[in-house]
């Protein structure tokens, strides 16, 4: 068990395992600790200052942890190498004299032995302005973007946001404006302790207190002189954040956290007083200032901290205490159950049942072709008996042309296909959007379609991808599209300072944007074409440094590329089956269409503080996405096949607040679109678009900028922005207002002459009625219901009127407008 | 007809003059559009073009050219070498145009050159653009008001320091008295004069209010003024007699240091400004606000009343630089065209002309008169930070290049004084003329001589209290009294080394005369035997010869 637990994904799903199978037996163990861990895994001293502290953590027979730091003993194998304090639930290591040793850790019968080494024992080095001073105002949060760090700086007075340019300041501090900040000969009053210690009025308030270690290390290093380091500084390589994971049981737990900062010399650094923390759900796990979390209602919380530019997480846990929970038993699931489940179990949540079939007709019908299921569809459905019948639905709907009209359209939301100006014609705009239409019917591997279109050369209209660095001709803007569309990251704060929340460097940003920056463009013989070539020259200039960039792979190594390879390595690099960012945001795209959620949400904004919900599953599903030479309709099968698909979207006791596990099935308005295609579907009328025959479904559109008004309310994005927020999901008060007033029901149920038609074939009032529930709502119309709208509809004078106003009814009923 | 004739007769020569002469001058000036914009397009336009504008500059036409950048006019028609744009071009000054790459070729340097300095024509044919008239910078030197009467200086004074540092305060407060051999330095908690002669610490004036950012003499040397406080929290004016020592009064109450302020030649008001962006002018008799300068956007960092006290000049740290009337405090002049912070106002003793230094590194010449820009040149790397006339029409200067210079009053280099040791932030130069004074962000106050740029000394600065130099001179007299001890010890002994050794030598002395007076006296003794023997001998030779001559005598 300790072993796994330095995994967090083996852990919990072992964890989860366990409890599935003999939750009864281990329940006797709740309350006995069966193993102890001591982090971080090695103490390392590196000089007479530095410190270290650990944590030990227990680990129950029930599966939670607690920490148990102040309830060990510990002992130093030498003690005559360090000194340990161990009170008020810290323990901390400090140096004596060069050596190694051990330091043991006993609780009960249970003992961890760590390895702790020091150097420098004696060594004082100088105070170093980029590892010693730059922390302080990161952790006082003094070059916040509301603060220092905004772009003009605050009160006179700028640093740079979070840091991402020390060597300015340096100068801002000790040279801008000389004599005001500092003063070196009588450190304690210059203005930036004086501010930060709230000895004078600050804008910003008191940030610590004159004794602390913050105001110390800068008064320290004032009265040196305020030195610039003497050249560059040992880089920072890594943060360690520990425990890697935690299960609290029951609410105010408190668990603190270490982090530890690794340099490329090979010394290490306790950070935890200088990282900035926070925490992801803060009413399940709040986290201190100073690393130390307290549990609340049950849930999942990713922990994070920061220290200069690298930002960690860790995922901690809280489950009520004492609540009996056996994970309901499950059948027929699929690997796809299996990870979703696992987590489930070790959240303690149990798992809707499946929805009824109805449910899942419409539901799979609106999700894979973009229709509601017509009532003779529903009626095949319902007769059938066999038990394989959804997954032959499923097989059936994946090949009909409405399956490959609705992911052409998703996917030319991703390339943003539209007419824009004079660089995209309409001309070009259709060409684009059929190359892209010809891809999906075949089933290409989706790796082939995006690197056919990241190196795409030559005419927009003779090879039309490459209308795509036509609809952005800005070399940084695009590059962030790319890496927002194909590999689910947003890097635009990277264009002017470091993520703040994510790994991102300006160097991993210029890197990246340099491999667009020698595409060019020429005119065409048709005026209104362009030709997209690489013209083999020129780079991007670094804007704080001012050196030359060289291309480099986000969060990768630098690629050997000659003049004109360099979109061709780009595309190699993003769809290789190694890349750890392209098949898992594919796959998540794919999943956050079925389930209205992403695993990792939003799927366009994966980042270190922003980690998947179920990394295990994510893992796996890029993983098989891949190997399955890109079949993106298999992926789509074993999504939909699966159980947790089928999930109904009525809750339990333990899933009631779960809304990103996957527990119940969410209800979803129903996009833009579709929405309308389906009105069109159940009041039997044709839409008329621009360009497309009468009759056309909305989701055939090919150009971005062709709209109208229902979708623009109903919120259809515009294909101008690459974000997948640009598709507007929520529901409004004009979306309900159209409905209601507008054209689009009241006109549409006269224009079809549903009614008229079904009294004609003198159907009675309950047959129309129930008729109705089916074309809109998939099934048929309850008892009550029956009743009580037949009622209504006899005593109304105007037979016809009042079931034209029970179609209308239903067509702004939730019921029609949502997936569920 | 006869008319006629001869008006032609007349025109025909005059006319083939003229185009000879436009001929010729066509042949030898450049234009514009046939020759500047071609070296404009192939080694500036990719970036100084209408679109892309780099630094606010179009150079792909003649008026947008002729308009200049964000940093102001680019060209100055007949003025080459005081042309922003050829002075980038030719790499005399930063930033180097064009940037990262090697500097255009001479000859195309030379045509630039050329067309600058015959006026910027535009086409052929066209008139060269009237260079603007040159208000002159001569001097008046009748006009400058300077004090007269005996030298004021103060009297004697306590040498207590208020406040004594590990190191010295940066120097951002640094007058010289315009009449005396005075000059005063700001410090933690007060202010330190010195005797700009014999560099001597003269004494303390006490400012408990806080750092001292800024010091002025009164233009009659009467007063001085020291402006300051604590940052972020408090500022205030407080201005001394020199000549009694004696506060006369504390004025302004701002929550901010005090980064610039100065006292009209009259006495009657002081301007004062910080980083709370407001001009106060207080009236220095009862303190109250006579008028407020809200127009200032950022931090005020340099005020200057003109010489007769009628105009005031002020900066701040977004580089806006106004001229105003002290009555009132009406606008008089916006300064346009600075490109950083105005870290100095300096007016000439003729209250003709205005200098700004400025962050951008200029020195700028502007004349009060019309507000307009007479003259601006690269000074300093990085960024002036001193700047102050001398009453000859001389300029002195220090900036972030740690450099001191003296500048002729046409901006031409006169010296560059040796090497600051850090950032030079404020200079000053003395009544007589001979002295300049520069004071670093390291807190030290270096003193030249003006004629050969001599570094004379570099008071102490920090000086310690008085208690410590008392302990310090009776550490030195018990280390030295310990010393003369052991010494006067080891004369002793050996004086009575030699004392003994005397006597010895005395001794034998005696012994000497003894044995000399023997030997005299043996001498005279055997000199007499000798004598003796010799009549002895002599005696016997004649008894000899006797006995000889007896015995031939008988045997006859």
């Amino acid at each position: 068990m300790i072993q796994v637990l330095h995994s967090p994904r083996n852990f919990l799903v072992s964890l989860a395992l366990a409890m599935c199978a003999s939750s009864a037996s281990l329940a006797d163990q709740g309350e006995q600790i069966v193993s102890i861990d001591v982090y971080p895994p090695r103490v390392q001293l590196d000089s007479a200052r530095d410190q270290q502290r650990i944590i030990v953590q227990g680990l129950y027979g029930d599966g939670h942890t607690d920490d148990i730091t102040s309830a060990v003993k510990v002992a130093i194998a030498d003690p005559t190498l360090a000194s340990v304090d161990h009170s008020a639930g810290h323990m901390t290591f400090r140096p004596v004299a060069d050596g190694e040793t051990a330091v043991r850790v006993t609780h009960g019968k249970h003992v961890r032995e760590i390895p702790l080494k020091v150097v420098s024992a004696t060594s004082e080095p100088p105070l170093s302005f980029r590892l010693d001073v730059m922390p302080v105002f990161a952790r006082a949060g003094c070059n916040m973007g509301s603060c220092h760090g905004a772009a003009r700086g605050k009160d006179g007075f700028r640093l740079s946001l979070f840091g991402f340019d020390p060597a300015g300041d340096y100068e801002r501090i000790t040279r801008e404006f000389p004599g005001r900040r500092i003063d070196p000969g009588d450190p304690v009053r210059s203005l930036l302790v004086q501010k930060a210690i709230g000895g004078v009025p600050h804008t910003g308030g008191k940030r610590f207190d004159q004794e602390s270690e913050l105001a110390d290390r800068l008064i320290r290093w004032i009265a040196a002189g305020g030195p610039d380091d003497p050249g560059p500084v040992s880089e920072l390589i890594g943060l360690d954040l520990y425990p890697p994971t935690a299960l609290l049981a029951g609410k105010d737990v408190s668990q603190p956290f270490v982090a530890v900062a690794r340099f490329a010399d090979g010394t290490d650094r306790d950070v935890t007083d200088l990282c900035w923390y926070g925490s992801n759900n803060d009413p399940t796990a709040k986290v201190s200032s100073a690393g130390v979390v307290t549990s609340g209602n049950r849930g999942e919380a990713f922990i994070m901290a920061r220290y200069d530019t690298i930002t960690v997480g860790r995922s901690l846990v809280v489950v009520p205490k004492d609540v009996p929970f056996t994970f309901p038993p499950q059948e027929n699931a699929t690997w796809i159950d299996d990870l979703v489940n696992a987590k489930l179990a070790a959240l303690r949540i149990a798992p809707s049942d499946l929805c009824d079939d109805e449910t899942f007709l419409r539901r799979v019908t609106l999700d894979l072709v973009g229709l509601v299921p017509t009532p003779e569809e529903r009626a095949a459905f319902l007769a059938d008996s066999s038990a394989d019948k959804r997954a032959r639905v499923v097989e059936e709907l994946m090949t009909r042309k409405e399956f490959v009209e609705l992911w052409v359209m998703k996917w030319a939301e991703i390339l943003q296909i539209r007419s824009k100006g004079n660089d995209v014609s309409p001309k070009g705009a259709i060409l684009y959007h059929q190359w892209l239409d010809q891809r999906i019917a075949a089933n290409e591997p989706i790796d082939r379609m995006v690197r056919d279109l990241i190196t795409a050369a030559g005419g927009t209209f003779e090879n039309p991808p490459s209308n795509y660095f036509q609809l952005e001709r800005d070399t940084l803007k695009l590059a962030e599209n790319v890496a927002q569309a194909f590999l689910g990251m947003r890097i635009q704060c990277a264009q002017c300072h470091n993520h703040p929340f994510d790994r991102w460097t300006m160097d991993d940003y210029y890197g990246f944007a340099t491999f667009f920056k020698q595409i060019a463009r020429k005119r065409g013989a048709d005026p209104r074409e362009t030709i997209v070539y690489d013209s083999g020259s020129g780079d991007l200039k670094h804007p704080v440094t001012g050196a030359t960039v060289t291309p480099k792979f986000l969060g990768g190594e630098v690629p050997k590329v000659s003049t004109n390879d360099r979109r061709e390595a780009l595309a190699a690099w993003m769809t290789s089956s190694d890349n750890p960012y392209f098949a898992r945001h594919l796959a998540n795209i794919a999943w956050t269409h079925f389930f209205g959620r992403g695993i990792v949400h939003e799927p366009d904004d994966a980042r270190v503080s922003n980690p998947p919900s179920n990394g295990p599953l994510l893992d796996e599903l890029g993983q098989r996405l891949a190997s399955s030479g890109w079949d993106f309709r298999g992926l789509v099968r074993d999504i939909v096949t699966s159980q947790t698909y089928q999930r109904s979207c009525e809750v339990n006791d333990t899933n009631r607040l779960d809304d990103t596990n996957f527990s119940h099935a969410a209800v979803r308005r129903i996009r833009a679109e579709v929405l309308l295609d389906a009105l069109a579907q159940v009041t039997d009328t044709k839409n008329k678009f621009p360009g497309l025959p009468l009759g056309a479904r909305a989701v055939q559109v090919a150009d971005g900028r062709t709209t109208n008004y229902f979708l623009t309310t109903f919120g259809r994005a515009t294909r101008e922005d690459v974000c997948s927020c640009a598709v507007k999901m929520d529901p409004n008060l004009s979306q309900a207002l159209h409905l209601l007033n507008g054209d689009a029901a009241n006109d549409r149920i006269r224009q079809g002459g549903l009614i008229e038609k079904l009294i004609k074939d003198s159907k009675s009032d309950a047959e129309i009625v129930d008729i109705l529930f089916v074309r809109c709502f998939g099934r048929g119309a309850t008892e009550a219901e029956l009743t009580d709208t037949v009622a209504t509809v006899t005593s109304a004078g105007d037979r016809k009127q009042a079931l034209e106003d029970v179609f209308w009814a239903l067509l702004n009923s939730p019921e029609f407008m949502f997936n569920h | 007809m006869i008319h006629g004739m001869c008006f032609r007769g007349w025109l025909g020569p005059v006319l083939l003059l003229l185009l000879a002469t436009s001929g010729l001058a066509a042949e030898a000036v450049p234009t514009f559009e046939d020759d500047v914009l071609p070296v404009f397009r192939e080694k500036c336009c990719s970036c100084h073009n209408a679109d892309k504008q780099s630094g606010g500059l179009d150079l792909t036409s003649y008026n947008r050219a002729m308009a200049g950048g964000s940093s102001g006019e680019v060209i100055a028609p007949g003025d080459a070498e005081g042309s922003y744009l050829w002075q980038l071009a030719s790499h005399e000054s930063e930033p180097k145009m064009p940037p990262e790459a090697d500097r255009i070729s001479d000859s195309m340097l030379a045509v630039i050159s050329k067309w600058i300095a015959a006026g910027a024509i535009e086409r052929k044919g066209g008139a060269p653009v009237a260079r603007k008239a040159a208000v002159s910078l001569a001097l008046d030197p009748k006009a400058m008001l300077v004090p007269d009467g005996p030298p004021v200086g103060p009297p004697r004074l306590s040498l207590r320091v208020a406040s004594h540092g590990s190191r010295p305060l940066a120097i951002t407060g640094l007058a010289a008295s315009p009449n005396g051999a005075v000059a005063a330095v700001g410090g933690r908690g007060q202010v330190l004069l010195y005797d700009t002669g014999s560099l001597e610490f003269r004494g303390v004036l006490p400012f408990p209010e806080g750092d001292v950012k800024t010091l002025r003499f009164s233009r009659n040397a009467r007063l001085l003024l020291a402006g300051g406080g604590v940052g972020g929290k408090s500022g205030r004016v407080a201005i001394w007699d020199v000549v009694t020592a004696q506060r006369m009064t504390e004025l302004g109450d701002e929550y901010d240091e005090v980064l610039a302020a100065d006292i009209s030649a009259d006495q009657r008001v002081v301007a004062l400004g910080g980083p709370q962006k407001v001009v106060r002018l207080i009236r220095s008799a009862d303190g109250e606000i006579e008028a407020e300068i809200r127009k200032h956007t950022d931090w005020i960092t340099a005020i200057e009343f003109s010489p007769n006290g009628r105009m005031l000049a002020t900066g701040d740290r977004a580089g806006n630089a106004f001229l105003w009337e002290t009555r009132g405090a009406r606008e008089d002049a916006v300064l346009k065209g600075h490109g950083g912070c105005i870290t100095a106002v300096s007016w000439r003793g003729d209250g003709e002309v205005l200098a700004t230094a400025s962050e951008d590194g200029k020195i700028r010449l502007w004349n009060r008169r019309t507000g307009e820009k007479m003259k601006e040149w690269q000074a300093h790397g990085g960024g002036v930070q001193g700047l102050c006339w001398l009453a000859d029409g001389r300029l002195a200067s220090c900036g972030r290049d740690k450099k001191a210079i003296l500048w002729k009053g046409d901006g031409s280099k006169e010296r560059e004084f040796p090497a600051l040791g850090e950032i030079g932030l404020r200079v000053a130069v003395t009544s007589d003329r001979q002295r300049v004074l520069a004071g670093d962000l390291a807190g030290t106050l270096s003193i030249y001589t003006v004629d050969n740029g001599a570094l004379v000394g570099t008071p102490d600065t920090n000086p310690p209290r008085l208690e410590e130099r008392l302990k310090a001179a009776q550490a030195v007299f018990t280390e030295i009294t310990a010393v003369e001890k052991t010494l006067a010890d080891k004369a002793e002994a050996m004086a009575s080394a030699l004392q003994v050794v005397q006597s010895q030598v005395d001794d034998g002395q005696a012994v000497v005369e003894e044995a000399k007076k023997a030997f005299a006296t043996a001498t005279a003794e055997l000199e007499a035997v000798q004598a003796k023997q010799a009549a002895t001998i002599a005696e016997i030779d004649r008894w000899k010869a006797e006995i000889e001559f007896a015995s031939s005598q008988g045997k006859n």
